[in-house]
């Protein structure tokens, strides 16, 4: 075993020139494969980090096709629900600045409550609730500071509600970098204020969110508030998981059709440098053929000797593309995969390295390189002897 | 040892045509005996040693060696045969370059699983017996025209098969290196192999150590 | 559907399968050429084309039955996978029972990875044998597989074409709780003909008996994956309740599921090699092992809980 190894690396360094473009150009391909897998993945694991803290149900009102505010009533009947630990209305809506024709996402918050605050804590660490709720203020996401900053509204912004009056509402902080995904667009305002600013009249709400800690009553919580309202669309969290799911699958799916159609050309292009059989291939083959190879031990040690080129453009690609997406950021290959949001997005991709996903690289191009080789390699293994051994 | 009967091998060209390379050669060679095929070039002398080696299929007849007939051998048998049983020797060095002597002498070897040890005692043997172990790692590219086919000779006998082939091994060699070729074939000989020669060499002509001598004109036996 | 078109274990498996099926269409092509002219003992210079094209079509088929075994490691890894993006699947049962093209599906899998493991058996031997007796055999054997694997493909796509995002399906609990096995048969008795199965091949495997050793190995297959779905799972997952033969192959319980398939058809396609080639003793040497191996780790648990409780689930 170990001798014939040693043979093939030796017969490996001295083909070398025959092999440098080929890893060249397979290292390349690798590269831009891995690298949509590692943005695909830093962008899913981060998403799903925001999504974790949400609601596990959360309760809409659908009438005549159209989401309508939920009546406060329906928060009490949720709350009769065995399995739903809480139940609290939220207040949210898009605010729509025509000039730029840009949208805002009022969410409305309850200071008070406890859990919001953990969760405040944890986004901005040191948020006086007291100090904010003195004054009309608000928290704003990185893309509406941005927006801001580009129109001067560097102290406060005006609101317009529906009742034509003016609220003006002072900047008190922005988000992290790290909820720059889906919190971009956000603006954080007490809730009261919120159901100004919307127009949402008391004992009405956009939406209920309903806490169902134990998992396997979902189902069942789900299935009676089905039956306990005509006009309702329920969203679990389950289902927002997956729909971001889908959405990343469909961008990194498209991205991979397109590789497929450059692997194909690829797999031609080898096809063809391995069907130029020149007269040292053959003098090799004869040479070895005279000492006793037969046509398959020839064929299979090609086979192998072609197999480690594969496997080191492979490494070579996925070290090139972890420098590429982790290191650089990705320069070109982010917007693809960013530039479809409202705002600008500014993230920096968190590691999220998978085996799966690694493997599934490999076999994606190992596989159809080892396929397309082995018409090339049979030829030059069937060279007949005879003439060259003069 | 090795038997021909009624040998015939015909090539087909692209263009349909045919030519006879050899017509109904029979004779017979006795193990450790040394044989030489004489006649000018294009009479057929490398399409007998190739079909000997089982490089070359015939067209009809027997080749028994040993009493197989080899020339029904499929390629993985026959690819056995040439590992242990024939080597092959020809005029031109078909040697790889970019490696060293030694390396050369791997695709014998490798092919039969043995060990690095094993290998190793094997190669240093051949390197002996032909002369040119001080040469053992200086690459092949580098070697004279006699060096080159010593290392010919010892990746030739690395195998230690019984029976040596030879297609004109001193057509390139001058008359000092010639000597020293039949030198290591007269031991070759000692150690009981089975010797056939193919050349038209005035040097092989009074050798008293060749056992039989075959005349080939026009593919027939003389 | 589309959504299931673009998920990346779905693209990688269905461009791997139909590369596979492009270069075996030309491997069958070449085959039944090779069939057509072959003359085994012609000295003719087609003869030795023929010859030299028989190498190009059994490198390409020793190859790509080779990935075709990995690549159904990769199709139970893809089903576990899309059971995140398909609502009420937890694992890779609820996925092959969404529609009626899973099962069958799995079982012409199997079927295949079995026959090429024959089928290399097949190959070794003719190739060794100097008078190649089992070339033409062989190769028909071959264009056989090769419809099967053009059905799987054919299968494996319009499988996944019927797949939805949107509509819910059941559960593996649910599948195999409330379907009984086939037969109806009680676990104890289940239990017992899968251990006497193996007593009876360890006997029939011993005494080289070849009829009987390839129906007890057909026969144990599908005992096997009854025993293991209703009875040996519920040990591993440590849960009366949970039925199910994919979720074994996840990583959750350490991809035992992968050891476990893997030494029941390594086992299957030696014992039925062995019924063909009957005076390799190596054949029948390995069938007892990997046998032998395959029941000590599908016991493994549930001995272990014997021990611990002096009962049974």
């Amino acid at each position: 075993m170990l001798p014939k190894l040693h043979f093939l690396l030796l017969l490996l360094l001295k083909h070398k020139k025959k092999h440098l473009g080929i890893f060249l150009l397979s290292s390349l391909l690798i590269a831009l494969l891995a690298s949509t897998l590692f943005i695909t993945a830093s962008l899913k694991k981060d998403i799903f980090a925001t999504l974790e803290p949400q609601a596990d149900i959360t309760l809409q009102k659908y009438q005549a096709g159209r989401l309508m505010n939920v009546p406060a009533s329906w928060l009490d009947k949720a709350l009769t629900i065995e399995g739903v630990t809480k139940a609290q209305g939220r207040i949210y809506g898009e605010h729509y600045y025509e000039p730029k024709e840009e949208h805002f996402l009022i969410v409305g918050i309850d200071f008070y409550d406890t859990q919001v605050q953990k969760n405040l804590q944890k986004l901005l660490k040191n948020i006086d609730v007291e100090e904010f709720l003195k004054r009309k203020n608000m928290i704003i996401g990185t893309g509406v500071k941005k927006f801001f900053d580009e129109y001067a509204y560097t102290d406060y912004y005006i609101f317009r509600p529906p009742d034509r009056s003016k609220e003006k509402v002072y900047i008190y902080d922005t988000l992290p970098q790290t909820t720059a995904l889906i919190g971009s667009d956000v603006i954080l305002m007490d809730i009261d204020e919120a159901r100004k600013i919307l127009g949402i009249p008391q004992g009405e709400f956009s939406d209920i969110i309903l806490e169902v800690p134990n998992k396997n009553e979902r189902l069942t919580v789900y299935e009676k508030l089905l039956i306990s309202h005509f006009n309702t669309r329920i969203i679990t969290k389950e289902d927002i998981q997956k729909h971001y799911e889908n959405l990343f699958n469909y961008k990194g799916g498209v991205f991979m059709v397109f590789y497929s159609i450059a692997l194909a050309t690829f797999l031609l292009i080898l096809y063809q440098r391995y069907s130029l059989i020149t007269t040292a291939d053959a003098k090799e083959v004869a040479i070895l053929k005279s000492v006793g190879w037969s046509i398959k031990a020839i064929i299979y040690f090609k086979l192998a000797e072609n197999f480690i080129i594969a496997f080191f453009a492979y490494i070579f690609g996925v070290i090139g593309a972890l420098i590429y997406v982790y290191i650089f950021g990705a320069p070109l290959l982010r917007n693809i995969f960013l530039g479809y949001n409202n705002l600008q997005n500014d993230a920096a991709f968190t590691p999220a390295i998978h085996l799966s996903d690694l493997l599934l690289l490999f076999l994606l191009f190992v596989v159809p390189f080892m396929l397309a080789i082995i018409i090339p390699l049979w030829r030059v293994a069937i060279t007949e002897p005879n003439e060259v051994l003069k | 040892m090795i038997k021909l009967q009624d040998l015939c091998k015909t090539f087909e060209s692209k263009n349909g045509a045919h030519f006879t390379a050899l017509h109904n050669i029979t004779l017979h060679i006795n193990a450790g005996e040394m044989v030489q095929f004489q006649g000018v070039s294009g009479s057929g002398k490398s399409t007998l040693l190739h079909i000997l080696a089982s490089l070359l299929k015939p067209t009809s007849g027997r080749v028994e060696v040993a009493g197989e007939n080899i020339a029904s051998y499929s390629d993985y048998y026959a690819s056995l045969y040439r590992r242990d049983t024939v080597a092959y020797i020809t005029q031109s060095f078909h040697l790889l370059g970019e490696l060293t002597l030694t390396e050369n002498l791997l695709p014998p070897l490798v092919i039969k699983n043995l060990s690095f040890k094993e290998i190793n005692a094997a190669t240093q043997k051949a390197l002996k017996i032909a002369n040119i172990a001080h040469k053992a790692d200086e690459k092949v590219a580098n070697l004279s025209g006699g060096e080159k086919q010593r290392a010919v000779i010892a990746r030739a006998i690395v195998n230690d098969a019984d029976i040596i082939l030879c297609d004109e091994p001193t057509a390139n060699l001058d008359k000092a290196n010639a000597l020293q070729f039949i030198e290591i074939i007269k031991e070759l000989k000692r150690r009981g192999k089975t010797i056939i020669i193919a050349t038209h060499d005035p040097l092989f002509e009074d050798l008293k150590i060749i056992d039989k001598h075959f005349m080939l004109k026009e593919g027939h036996l003389e | 559907m589309s959504n299931i078109f673009l998920s990346p274990e779905v693209i990688v498996l269905l461009f791997v399968t139909l590369s596979l099926a492009v270069v075996l269409t030309f491997a069958a092509f070449k085959t039944v050429q090779l069939l057509k002219h072959y003359k085994p003992n012609a000295a003719t210079q087609e003869q030795y084309t023929l010859e030299k094209s028989s190498y190009l079509i059994t490198t390409i088929i020793q190859v790509s039955l080779f990935i075709n075994i990995f690549l159904l490691a990769l199709f139970t890894h893809t089903l576990n996978s899309l059971s995140d993006i398909i609502p009420g699947a937890m694992c890779a049962a609820g996925v092959v029972s969404s529609n009626s093209f899973g099962n069958p599906l799995i079982v012409l899998k199997v079927a295949i990875i079995i026959s090429s493991l024959i089928w290399l058996r097949v190959n070794k031997e003719d190739f060794i044998t100097k008078e190649h007796p089992y070339f033409k055999r062989k190769y028909l054997f071959f264009l056989l597989i090769f419809t099967l694997f053009l059905i799987d493909t054919l299968l494996e796509l319009t499988f996944f074409a019927h797949l939805s995002t949107t509509e819910p399906v059941l559960c593996c609990s649910h599948i195999y709780n409330n379907t009984p096995s086939s037969f109806k048969l009680s676990n104890t008795i289940l239990v017992t003909l899968f251990y006497t199965l193996y007593l009876l091949l360890l006997l029939t495997l011993t005494l080289k008996k070849r009829l009987l050793s390839a129906a007890f190995s057909l026969l144990f297959l599908y005992v096997s994956y009854l025993s293991i779905t209703y009875f040996f799972s519920t040990y591993i997952y440590e849960l009366p309740t949970h039925k199910c033969p994919y979720c074994i192959l996840s990583a959750d319980y350490g991809y035992i599921g992968y050891f476990i398939y893997a030494s029941l058809i390594l086992a299957s396609s030696f014992s039925l090699s062995a019924s063909i080639f009957s005076k390799r003793d190596d054949l029948w040497k390995k069938a007892l092992l990997w046998y032998t191996l395959f029941i000590l780790i599908v016991s493994v648990k549930l001995i272990y809980y014997i021990i611990l409780n002096h009962t049974t689930l």
